[in-house]
């Protein structure tokens, strides 16, 4: 295992495609949350500066992270469509590795980038609720903070259903295409038209919903909704929290065994 | 199974949809052996030495390396170009042979030598992708040598080389014979293969269709052109002759002659005269690869 993380610390983190998209993954999410943090608003017990502050910060700002989580499965499905590419997979088998090494490789790479924006998250997190703590806020209150540790699955989550677009199609291109449309229209469509009784199971619906609304959204709000306010989105349905973070590491098991299946049965 | 046996293909068949790529191949390289596999274009090279370093999955039948059924670590033991070189291009030489150390579960100082060895040391910080196709093709051949593997699989290793390469190359593959090494060779180019391999086997149509020591194919039946005045007369002498095993029209008042392997050509001219065939031209072919190889391929 050193040695494969070692060949993958190499190949990453020397390509210009990692250094980009991270560094524009870190450049979003750091602009979102400085634009709304210049936001006033205030509605009942609602407020923006509140989001900023201890503990709802845990559960505001991986609900932001989670926006950009599509770069981060862009990323691996570039990452891995270049091996293919490049005919790099097909060297390293010739050369002696397995493809259970191959996705092993990946693996790794999928929990560096998860263990990067977990650490965005917390650092950035800490920062704000520091900077931010009022009268009313205390100090490092790390109540809440499970939605921190559920989004970093949810980040392994969308990355390894990447992996699995990527091995699948071999073209970054195609693969990026199908993957955004499996997310949106094509999951949509299965969830809503077809298949509505078992909507909440959805892999994506699933893995999405693991960071849902954060709940001050939902509690100062929901009285609103009768006067038309429409919220932007709602908390997961018919699933506990223990329930969907069970079935969305349930789908990250599926999705890389699945991804190994391909690797060993088709030719590299 | 030989226990001298280094590669063993046994009935290997593959197929890409209704096209029949490799028809039921079977083949024994020995330890030792400089084995040359020819064939012509789509004849099922490539296709056989992907099959067998595991980038492309058979339709049936096996193969063996070392007398074993093949996993990853008996391609620990085998360097191999396969098609093209194959390296990350945003990464330096040093960082892809780094890689390639790793995987082989060697020390970064034979990195070194083979970058010296390919004439790349002032390069080990450029970019792949910043090479020569040449250079680059220097760089795979050194790459098959890291780790001082047992056996080395070369598909064309000569395309994009210069003379000097060329003649690099056949050092490298004497040089590496000379320590034991078993070195499967699939080439082109005739001439080069007959130079450095100690065995052939030849491929068409995803078939062997000769194997063997390459002295023993070119000590073999000498063949003779004669140029006649009276085709008909020739024909029929030939058909009587015993000095010969078969014979042909080439062109008009042209035979293509092959000689039983004890006869000689004198003694056919002999013959000819003797039954009142005139002969105006006799030329014997050198009897070359490239000219079995040929009449294989007819």
């Amino acid at each position: 295992m050193p040695r494969l993380i070692q060949i993958e610390n190499i190949k990453t983190f020397s390509s210009n495609t990692f250094r980009v998209i991270i560094s524009l993954h870190l450049l979003f999410f750091v602009l979102v949350l400085l634009s709304i943090s210049r936001v006033e608003v205030s509605l009942g017990e609602f407020s923006v500066s509140r989001l900023y502050q201890f503990p709802d910060v845990w559960e505001f700002f991986p609900w932001i992270a989670s926006w950009f989580n599509i770069l981060l499965a862009v990323l691996i499905i570039v990452l891995t469509c270049n091996e293919f590419r490049y005919n790099t997979f097909r060297q390293q088998v010739m050369n002696g590795l397995h493809e259970g090494h191959l996705l092993l490789g990946k693996i790794y790479i999928i929990l560096v980038i998860a263990v990067y924006a977990l650490l965005l998250v917390v650092v950035s997190g800490v920062v704000s609720g520091s900077l931010q703590a009022g009268p009313q806020s205390s100090l490092m209150d790390l109540s809440g903070f499970q939605h921190v540790g559920i989004y970093l699955l949810q980040t392994v989550a969308y990355m390894s259903m990447a992996l699995l677009f990527a091995v699948l199609l071999r073209n970054n291109g195609l693969a990026i295409i199908i993957f955004i449309l499996y997310l949106f229209p094509g999951e949509v469509i299965l969830r809503n038209v077809i298949f509505p009784s078992v909507e909440s199971y959805f892999p994506a619906k699933l893995i999405s919903d693991l960071t849902p609304l954060p709940s001050m959204f939902t509690s100062s709000l929901a009285p609103l909704q009768g006067s038309g306010f429409q919220m932007g989105t709602t908390v997961q349905e018919g699933l506990t929290v223990a329930q969907s973070t069970g079935f969305a590491a349930l789908y990250v098991v599926v999705f890389l065994g699945i991804t190994y299946w391909v690797l060993r049965k088709r030719s590299i | 199974m030989d226990s001298d046996s280094v590669l063993t293909i046994r009935a290997l068949t593959k197929n890409y949809g209704s096209l029949n790529a490799l028809n039921k191949l079977a083949l024994n390289v020995q330890k030792g052996n400089i084995y040359g596999l020819l064939g012509p274009n789509g004849s099922g090279k490539t296709t056989t030495l992907s099959i067998v370093m595991g980038i492309l999955r058979q339709s049936s039948g096996h193969f063996y390396w070392f007398n074993q059924k093949p996993d990853h670590r008996s391609r620990l033991r085998i360097g191999s170009l396969i098609e093209e070189p194959i390296f990350y291009p945003y990464l330096t030489l040093n960082d892809n042979l780094k890689i390639l150390a790793r995987i082989k579960g060697i020390d970064d100082d034979q990195i070194n030598h083979v970058l010296g060895s390919s004439g790349l040391l002032k390069r080990k910080y450029s970019r792949f992708k910043a090479l020569s196709s040449g250079l680059k093709q220097r760089l795979a051949i050194g790459a098959t040598l890291l780790g001082d593997p047992d056996v080395l699989v070369l598909d064309e290793p000569t395309k994009s080389l210069d003379p000097e390469g060329f003649s690099d190359l056949r050092a490298i593959i004497q040089q590496e014979s000379q320590k034991g090494k078993t070195i499967i060779l699939a080439s082109h180019i005739l001439d080069e293969v007959e130079k450095v391999c100690t065995h052939v086997g030849i491929l068409k149509s995803g078939e062997l269709v000769m194997e063997g020591k390459v002295e023993d194919i070119l000590s073999g039946k000498q063949v003779v052109y004669i140029t006649v005045e009276n085709e008909d007369e020739a024909r029929k002498a030939l058909a009587q002759c015993p000095l010969i095993d078969k014979f042909e029209l080439e062109r008009s008042m042209e035979f293509r002659i092959m000689l039983h392997k004890n006869s000689k050509p004198a003694e056919l001219n002999q013959y000819l005269f003797s039954q009142g065939v005139v002969v105006s031209r006799l030329i014997k072919q050198k009897n070359t690869l490239e000219s079995e190889f040929l009449q294989l391929m007819k």
